[in-house]
């Protein structure tokens, strides 16, 4: 019993929390002959580590039952690293930056949480869900706007299958990530030879960076943190608690995590330096971290900004309705503690069970079990009249087609995004041009059948056709292996490369002839350059443009900012109807540019019906009749009273009649 | 059972069960009387219907029949009433209207029933002829079940369109509308049935806007005996 717990700490530290014992590996593999001797030194340190460390595994230490308080408990507490160690700032040397595994762990179930929402990504066991906003692997140089996600939803790409490591995931996406997934796979880590783990340390689940209601808390901090290959430091650098010096990212291959000593770049290893003011006389912390967590916590990765300069600078808008009303994001995007964070459309397994999409709140839902749920009502929800709109609107119209985005105007806007642009990250300028290019909104049919509002990106990226399909004519169905900005760069040595400061121009035609060219000199499979919603290949070295279905756009559904009624499409009666059902309404007949990020002419547009699917001669003869519409409410009205005088008139007298005819044989009478 | 659902039960019931009455009174009352009908068209020398009244009489019997068709086409099979069968039943709707409330206004005093139209009921079941002014009482039930009916079916409309109902107060007035509908159309199945087979002429009548007097003292005796050939 003792032998085989003996073994699996061993095992543990080898496998898990033996940065040192990896690290000397990696040390040693470089100084040839040392090998054996300084991994069995490492070994040697880590089992003692391992059995000296006070708490190891994954499962809490201490294990919190909710006692089901409307209290939030509070979060007065030790601090541990990632060995389990108590942080205690003036004793330790040197002194290690706080592990939210240990810290958070030592009560939570970290590695439930670590299965929520945010974290589960790349696990295989999770259902995607309805298409969301992915990543976005964007180079205004190159002319790239890839999504990406590993979720698997139509249209964007799966890391792995364009060669994206962990690593590189982390270096592009990480200044939003919210830790967890990939930042801490161990085992997708050990299988990326480029990667710089061992140095950087893991990205763990950062729960401060959404339950942290202290306004010190600095997410663009952790962004900072995360560019410096900080990552084992970049959670306790946000929270406030602590100032982090040093740059991973400037450090060789070859320095010591262990020792964290590099002789020649000292102000480059980094360094905590805790407010020692914030530590009691037993070294814990307050944190203050509310169970729901704040909307400027959830802001820094879900902020949205329409480029609209008729709706005027950032506060000229009005924000989302509900957080007018005073609510949260949380109060609606709700979890337990396995963070599986409801999304809150039609068919949300999640939503479903905590009922809380519009139509739940608003209007109740008839098929719920609890019947509490049935009436809807929920935090205090009006209940909508939709007066004068048809029923047929609620079951073919999802909620946020007529309430949420933008109102659409003739042509959709470009929107920017925390995640996709870097908003809130200081180190990123505002560019309103910045790729990549996304429109909205965009009116097409959800998952679910019904029209909603969606954010619209084109693809735009270099990639080879298999071999062998140079000079055959079936493009538009050949499957293509996207290139990363980094391997066209690569590949075409300067073309690409930009002096510091220097805004990259976007690809031209002859850059594009160019590349491709380069690209097919450099051998493999045929180079084609997807953009605006078309493949380009060099055809007798002509560019050619061809459909293929990786240039279809992808598109995903938009909820806020949720606008008032005041200001829903269809609202204000018979001029609201026009709103959609004119022959130049935008919800119809507006203009989607097929954006791109590459200058090759005017981009073409697409009109919104084109992606519903509908009828445009159709819905143009149908927006015409309304233009009949008073005159018909005129002539049925004036019928409606003349029908009713005519019956009044000859009604009475019949009835007056009939009555005196039923009492004179009630009399016992003649009718006569 | 949806609404939807329940309605096209109750519509294919309801047609089946007035084809069964109308082809069980054609072939018990109608068919056996034939041989003695006189022919409206045989010699026109009485005017039954001027200008105007014939264009609101074609009118009205064509924008029901449209109504009817569009209505009722995707009910039976099922459907949702939209697209281009809805486009043509708006306004076809508000043709009807149109003609309804002008039909009233001219008929309105011919039809005032009297006390010989309470015999008509002889002519039906028992072949018996009976005295009947411009219109017999067949025809003046008809045209106050077509008014009377063609008020809701209208009023609920008008009121679908003005923002006053939520879904569920439209869901409501369409439950009105189109169980009124049915009825209307109903009633307007049965009166054509009257005009075309048992009162052979009266399209031509329609039409030509002129009858038999043979015809004329048939159905319509007091009226006919008003009226001077031309």
């Amino acid at each position: 019993m003792v032998r085989a717990c003996l073994s699996r700490r061993v095992a543990s530290a080898f496998d898990r929390r033996s940065r040192s014992a990896a690290a000397a590996c990696g040390f040693a593999e470089r100084i040839a002959g040392a090998a054996r001797l300084a991994t069995a030194a490492a070994a040697t340190v880590a089992l003692a580590l391992s059995l000296s460390a006070s708490a190891r595994g994954d499962a809490p230490v201490r294990t919190v039952s909710p006692d089901h308080s409307r209290t939030t408990p509070t979060h007065r507490i030790a601090l541990y690293d990632e060995e389990g160690r108590q942080i205690r700032p003036e004793l330790d040397e040197p002194v290690q930056p706080l592990s939210t595994r240990k810290t958070c762990g030592y009560c939570h179930d970290y590695g439930k949480i670590a299965a929520g929402w945010h974290f589960n990504a790349a696990r295989a066991n999770v259902p995607p869900g309805r298409p969301g906003q992915p990543w976005i692997l964007a180079d205004a140089a190159t002319g790239t706007q890839l999504p990406v996600s590993a979720r698997g939803w139509a249209g964007t790409w799966k890391p792995d299958a364009i060669g994206l490591t962990p690593w590189q995931m982390m270096s592009a996406f990480g200044r939003q990530w919210p830790g967890g997934g990939v930042g801490e796979d161990r085992a997708g880590q050990k299988s990326d030879p480029g990667s710089r783990w061992l140095l950087s340390g893991d990205l763990e689940v950062n729960c401060l960076a959404c339950h942290n209601a202290d306004s010190r808390q600095d997410q663009n901090c952790y962004a900072e943190q995360v560019a410096r290959e900080n990552y084992r430091w970049a959670a306790v650098a946000a929270s406030g608690l602590a100032h982090v010096d040093g740059y991973v990212k400037g450090l060789p291959g070859n320095f010591d995590p262990v020792t964290m000593t590099q002789p020649d770049l000292p102000g480059w290893v980094p360094k905590v330096r805790y407010d020692l003011s914030r530590f009691n006389a037993k070294d814990e912390v307050f944190f203050n971290v509310p169970r729901k967590a704040p909307a400027n916590r959830c802001y820094y990765c879900h902020t949205n900004y329409t480029l609209d300069a008729a709706a005027g600078d950032e506060w000229r808008r009005d924000e989302d309705v509900h957080l007018a009303r005073g609510m949260t994001c949380a109060d609606c995007h709700r979890n337990g503690l396995d963070h599986g964070v409801s999304r809150n459309y039609e068919g949300d397994p999640a939503a479903g069970a905590a009922g809380r999409t519009c139509r739940a709140c608003h209007m109740g839902d008839d098929s719920a079990r609890r019947v509490e749920l049935r009436g809807g009502g929920h935090l205090a929800a009006p209940r909508p009249r939709h007066a004068g709109i048809p029923k047929l609107h609620l079951d073919k119209l999802s909620c946020t087609a007529c309430h949420s985005g933008p109102v659409p105007r003739g042509q959709a806007y470009l929107v920017q995004t925390s995640r996709a642009h870097g908003l809130g990250y200081h180190a990123m300028a505002f560019d309103p041009n910045a790729v990549p290019l996304i429109a909205e909104p965009v009116f097409r049919e959800g998952g679910d059948g019904k029209l909603a509002p969606h954010r619209m990106l084109w693809p735009a990226f270099w990639a080879r056709l298999p071999q062998g399909t140079e000079g055959g004519s079936d493009y538009e169905h050949v499957a293509v292996t996207p290139l990363t900005p980094a391997q066209v760069i690569d590949a075409t040595g300067w073309m690409y490369r930009f002096g510091e400061g220097r805004r990259p121009r976007p690809p031209d035609e002859a850059k594009v002839v160019n590349t491709l060219g380069i690209l097919a000199a450099k051998g493999g499979g045929q180079p084609v350059y997807v953009t605006g919603g078309k493949m380009y290949r060099l055809d007798g070295g002509k560019l050619v443009a061809c459909n293929n279905p990786a240039a279809r756009p992808y598109a995903w559904p938009l909820g806020h900012d949720v606008r008032p009624t005041a200001q829903a499409l269809g609202c204000g009666g018979a001029a609201g109807c026009v709103q959609c059902h004119a022959t130049d309404s935008p919800f119809l007949f507006g203009q989607v540019p097929a954006l791109s990020p590459a200058s090759l002419g005017t981009p073409r547009a697409v009109r919104m019906i084109d992606f519903e699917g509908r009828s445009a001669l159709f819905h143009k003869v149908f927006a015409f009749t309304f233009v009949f519409r008073p005159w018909l409410k005129v002539v049925g009205f004036a019928a409606c009273g003349v029908l009713a005088l005519v019956l009044l008139a000859f009604g009475m007298p019949a009835l007056r009649w009939a009555a005196g005819r039923i009492g004179r044989r009630a009399a016992g009478g003649s009718d006569e | 059972m949806s609404a939807d659902r329940l309605f096209q039960i109750v519509s294919i019931a309801g047609f089946a069960a007035l084809a069964g009455a109308l082809a069980a009174h054609y072939f018990r009352i109608v068919r056996p009387s034939l041989a003695t009908a006189p022919a409206a068209e045989g010699d026109p020398s009485i005017r039954r219907y001027g200008l105007l009244e014939r264009v609101v009489l074609i009118g009205l019997g064509a924008s029901l029949a449209v109504l009817a068709v569009t209505g009722f086409a995707p009910a039976l099979l099922g459907r949702r009433l939209e697209g281009v069968l809805l486009m043509v039943h708006v306004p076809a709707g508000g043709a009807m209207a149109f003609f309804a409330a002008v039909a009233a206004a001219l008929w309105a005093g011919d039809c005032r029933f009297a006390a010989h139209d309470g015999h008509w009921w002889r002519r039906c079941c028992c072949r018996q002829t009976v005295a009947a002014g411009r219109f017999d009482g067949p025809q003046k039930a008809a045209f106050w079940a077509v008014l009377a009916l063609s008020l809701p079916v209208t009023l609920t409309m008008m009121l679908s369109m003005v923002p006053a109902f939520g879904p569920e107060g439209l869901e409501t007035l369409h439950e009105f509308h189109r169980y009124g509908a049915l009825l209307l159309t109903m009633v307007v199945l049965v009166h054509w049935h009257h005009a075309i087979t048992v009162r052979r002429g009266s399209l031509h009548a329609l039409v030509a806007g002129k009858v038999a007097r043979a015809w004329a003292e048939r159905y319509h005796s007091l009226w006919a005996a008003g009226r001077a050939d031309r």
